[in-house]
């Protein structure tokens, strides 16, 4: 399979605090890739280095085979970029917007961007400075959706949107992905969103790459187990088999990767009697692996 | 992006060649003193010429051959410069060497004169006016129209309708021609106000370098050949009417020489060359204090000066002083701390270029010393050639290029 | 894809106001400098005027002295600072062509535009003060314009510089640096003095024109 995106050996600091080291993954063609983390664990910042905005203290990123600072502009057309914030250039209105950027797209497709926007109910004229940042997302998402690229990058595309905006974002996004074999990469807060839109799913923690594997694999096999603890010194702490144990009174909650039977025969040997196991969402399994704070 | 280097280096000598001016002249106004040379003039009573300075001795003064006279004797022993003290006080003599001491006569044989490279090296005027040189009611008034010279005429243009006169102008170039103007013309100087006493018009260097003297007497030409140029080649002219009309103005000589231009007993003209060194019109400044029977002429540039006292009448040296410029708190701190100081203006010229007001050896060996020691530290943090390009910069100007390396954009990871 | 024409028209947008108003200022102090000799020259007559011009470097028109520089100067920052309000000159280098063609485009679009204005501005004042003042005169203005008009051009560059440069700290040095270069172009305002310094000029000219590159390098690595 392509190759889309290739990193490799990503080490980066801000200032003496350590972001990731020797961070590598790739994305291959036709997958979506969500990018999850809590803030601060170097989403947006891995976004800018791949589009070459930001110099890593090492390592290299390639996009379609290409080095991230020299990136050709052939490719950059087969590139899709939305910048945190849903940012664009405000003095223009709906019209004018569609109209500047065609200019660079020998294959821009009007009818993609204007059929979006039909939804939107604004006029032609209306300044992009006195739309909502809902609206805005939408002129950036049509935009996008134009110039038909063969990668999108998206960074953090449900900021600042309402639950119905975002729903349309997701649906839109899922069906482009898919009609055209193209190749998404996002981040976003929100994981509900995530869940019915991604493929594959890479989880930053501080300074490191959590786990980088298919969603529904994790779906399918990290689960949620509650059981009383048998005694007042009994004591659990996280290990290669439980995550994020955590304690309220004598209720216990841990999450794991192993089926039931292995985490019961694991827990009763430390005297646990019984077990509930609960299935979860994809937010849950963040949680979860994350860790609340 | 290719380029990047080459732009950096770009930046940093753009910077350097800006804090090699800004930073001197900051220090400079911060440590420079005056130190100028002193006044001078010939008296007329010691036949010696006379060094006056009231900073250096505040009450006294001296001449060149050492002796000193009390500040008090100052009106007396220099008469012919402080005569009005002296007749405001009663004391004017009577006589000085046979002639009569008359107020009027003296004011009209005083001269004064300064000349500076910039007068020369400085945007001339493009055109000139010619007064009318009898004028009926006395006192000089501007004509209405301002003249220039061609390839091959002289124009004159009324300024209330902005055309040119051309009857006017036909006649004078016709006149010139008659005389034997060459065109087109090199030079034209002249003393374009009405505040003088009387209108001597302009003199032109024509093609063959002969200096013409024109003026308009009644509205109509007057051209002569004033024959300057068999006794010297001219270089530059500087018309001045003095009110006992003596001569016309003050004469460079491409050889360096300086004088007078007088009228002569048959209406012609003569050269009359200050006995002086030769003089530098590009770097040399000119002070001439005249009287009666005396002119003091100062001759001085940045290195030292020359002073001499002539006889009024032949303008023959009678006394020379010479004296090495001062090296002052200014001058000391710029030999050791700035090898070059940068300006895009000079004293010595009008015109904006980038001219070097100063080279320091010792100072450059300095930061040759400076350059190394900046290698040294910078290494650990920049790549080789980066290095090697800043350094090379500090060995070529010193502290100014610490400073513009300090300015300039640093890389990420310094 | 013609780029500097599609690129143009972003900047057309941003700048199109600010040009209508710089070109009815230029005018119209063109107009004035032609209404204030005109006045004097009833007051006082041609001849006394004329002297002025010709003899004492008095200025046909010495608000351009500061109108033109300043042009230049704000026609940078309404270019510019739109590009670095959220970091918006991203979308601009990941528009399919490269970035030194790009930022190239942006940069020819501004010189452009103040070159064709100020050059109208000169032809204009050229042939209404030359109805009324003599050709030596209007010589000597348009030799006093050019090193307010290399500062209003190289302003334009060096404010480009300094907007597009992304740390607060070096663009205060960056301003030093600017000032210590145009007021080079401000040593003396009297007529013909700078006809010896063209390729002074030029030198700052071609300097303003390659500085911004080097910010979009440190905008691209990331600098704070």
């Amino acid at each position: 399979m392509e190759k889309i995106i290739e990193c490799d050996k990503i080490t980066h600091y801000y200032g003496d605090r350590l972001i990731y080291a020797d961070l590598s993954f790739d994305v291959e063609k036709g997958k979506v890739l969500g990018l999850l983390g809590k803030n601060g664990t170097g989403k947006t910042t891995i976004i800018n280095i791949l589009n070459g905005y930001l110099k890593p203290r090492s390592g290299v990123c390639r996009l379609f085979g290409e080095d991230m600072n020299n990136i050709s502009p052939a490719t950059k057309s087969r590139v899709g970029l939305l910048l945190e914030g849903h940012v664009q250039h405000t003095y223009f209105n709906v019209q004018q917007i569609e109209k500047f950027y065609s200019a660079f797209f020998p294959k821009w497709k009007k009818e993609a961007y204007y059929e979006l926007l039909k939804k939107l109910q604004v006029l032609p004229t209306q300044k992009i400075s006195t739309m909502s940042c809902g609206q805005r997302s939408q002129v950036a998402l049509g935009l996008l959706f134009a110039q038909d690229p063969d990668l999108l990058i998206l960074d953090d595309f449900s900021m600042g949107l309402d639950p119905g905006y975002r729903r349309l974002f997701v649906e839109y996004l899922k069906d482009y992905a898919s009609a055209g074999n193209k190749t998404v990469f996002l981040t976003s807060h929100i994981i509900q969103d995530m869940e019915m839109l991604i493929d594959d799913c890479m989880i930053m923690d501080y300074g490191r790459l959590l786990l980088h594997r298919p969603v529904k694999e994790i779906m399918d096999n990290f689960k949620r187990y509650r059981f009383v603890a048998p005694g007042q010194d009994f004591r659990l702490s996280a290990g290669n088999d439980f995550w994020s144990p955590s304690v309220l009174g004598d209720k216990w909650e841990v999450y794991s990767f192993l089926n039931k039977e292995e985490v019961l025969s694991k827990l009763s040997a430390m005297g646990v009697k019984e077990i509930t196991e609960e299935k979860l969402s994809l937010e849950d399994a963040f949680i979860g692996l994350t860790g609340k704070y | 992006m290719r380029f990047k280097n080459i732009i950096y280096v770009i930046i940093l000598v753009l910077t350097t060649i800006i804090t090699s001016r800004s930073i001197p002249a900051l220090v400079k106004k911060i440590v420079y003193e005056s130190n100028g040379y002193p006044l001078m003039y010939y008296s007329s009573r010691l036949k010696e010429l006379c060094i006056i300075d009231f900073r250096e001795m505040k009450d006294a003064f001296r001449d060149v051959k050492g002796n000193v006279y009390p500040r008090s004797q100052y009106d007396s022993l220099l008469p012919l410069m402080n005569y009005r003290q002296l007749a405001m006080d009663g004391n004017l003599p009577d006589s000085i060497e046979g002639h009569a001491m008359d107020v009027k006569v003296l004011r009209s044989k005083q001269v004064v004169y300064r000349f500076r490279p910039s007068d020369v090296y400085s945007p001339q005027p493009k055109m000139g006016v010619l007064l009318e040189a009898m004028p009926k009611r006395g006192s000089l008034s501007l004509p209405g129209d301002y003249f220039r010279m061609n390839d091959s005429e002289m124009v004159f243009v009324d300024a209330e309708t902005n055309s040119v006169k051309n009857a006017k102008s036909k006649m004078f170039t016709a006149e010139l021609q008659k005389k034997g103007f060459e065109f087109p013309a090199k030079a034209f100087w002249g003393n374009p106000t009405v505040r003088k006493p009387y209108e001597e018009g302009y003199f032109c260097l024509d093609n063959n370098g002969e200096l013409f003297h024109v003026k308009m007497v009644n509205g109509r030409p007057f051209v002569k050949n004033t024959g300057v140029s068999k006794q010297v080649a001219v270089k530059w002219f500087v018309m001045r009417e003095v009110s006992d009309k003596r001569f016309y103005g003050y004469l460079f000589g491409q050889n360096g020489e300086l004088g007078i231009v007088e009228s002569n007993e048959d209406g012609g003209y003569r050269f009359v060359k200050m006995d002086v060194r030769p003089v530098d019109i590009t770097k040399d400044d000119i002070t001439i204090m005249g009287n009666m029977l005396y002119w003091t002429v100062r001759i001085y540039n940045s290195e030292a000066m020359d002073c001499y006292g002539l006889r009024s009448s032949t303008l023959e040296s009678l006394s020379t002083y010479h004296q090495e410029k001062e090296i002052g708190t200014w001058d000391r701190v710029a030999d050791v701390v700035f090898p070059v100081i940068l300006s895009p203006s000079s004293p010595d010229n009008g015109y904006v270029g980038c001219y070097v007001l100063h080279f320091s050896a010792f100072a450059w060996i300095l930061s040759v010393i400076l350059a190394l020691l900046v290698f040294v530290f910078i290494r650990k943090r920049l790549a080789l050639h980066r290095s090697l390009i800043v350094s090379a910069v500090v060995a070529l100007t010193g502290i100014t290029g610490v400073i513009a390396f300090v300015l300039l954009p640093k890389n990420r990871f310094e | 894809m013609n780029l500097f024409k599609a690129l143009s028209y972003k900047e057309w947008m941003k700048t199109r106001k600010f040009i209508l108003v710089t070109f009815v200022l230029l005018a119209a102090v063109a107009v004035y400098s032609y209404i204030d000799i005109t006045y004097a020259i009833r007051m006082e007559e041609a001849v006394n005027v004329w002297y002025g011009f010709i003899f004492q470097g008095v200025s046909v028109s010495s608000l351009m002295m500061y109108l033109i520089p300043l042009s230049g100067i704000s026609m940078a920052i309404i270019q510019f600072v739109p590009e670095m309000t959220n970091k918006r000159l991203k979308l601009t280098l990941h528009l399919p062509a490269g970035e030194t063609r790009l930022v190239s485009a942006m940069l020819l679009y501004g010189y452009g535009v103040l070159f064709a204005l100020y050059f109208a501005c000169v032809i204009f004042m050229s042939v209404i003060i030359g109805m009324i003042l003599p050709s030596e005169v209007v010589g000597m203005m348009v030799l006093q314009f050019l090193p307010w008009i290399t500062a209003g051009l190289a302003g334009y560059g060096f404010t480009a510089w300094i907007c597009v440069e992304p740390s607060w700290k070096q663009r205060i040095f960056n301003m030093l640096i600017s000032v210590g270069l145009l007021s080079v172009l401000f040593v003396s305002i009297y007529p013909e003095t700078y006809s010896d310094f063209g390729w002074g000029m030029l030198l700052v000219l071609v300097s303003s024109f390659v500085f911004p590159f080097y910010s979009c390098v440190r905008f691209k690595q990331g600098i704070q």
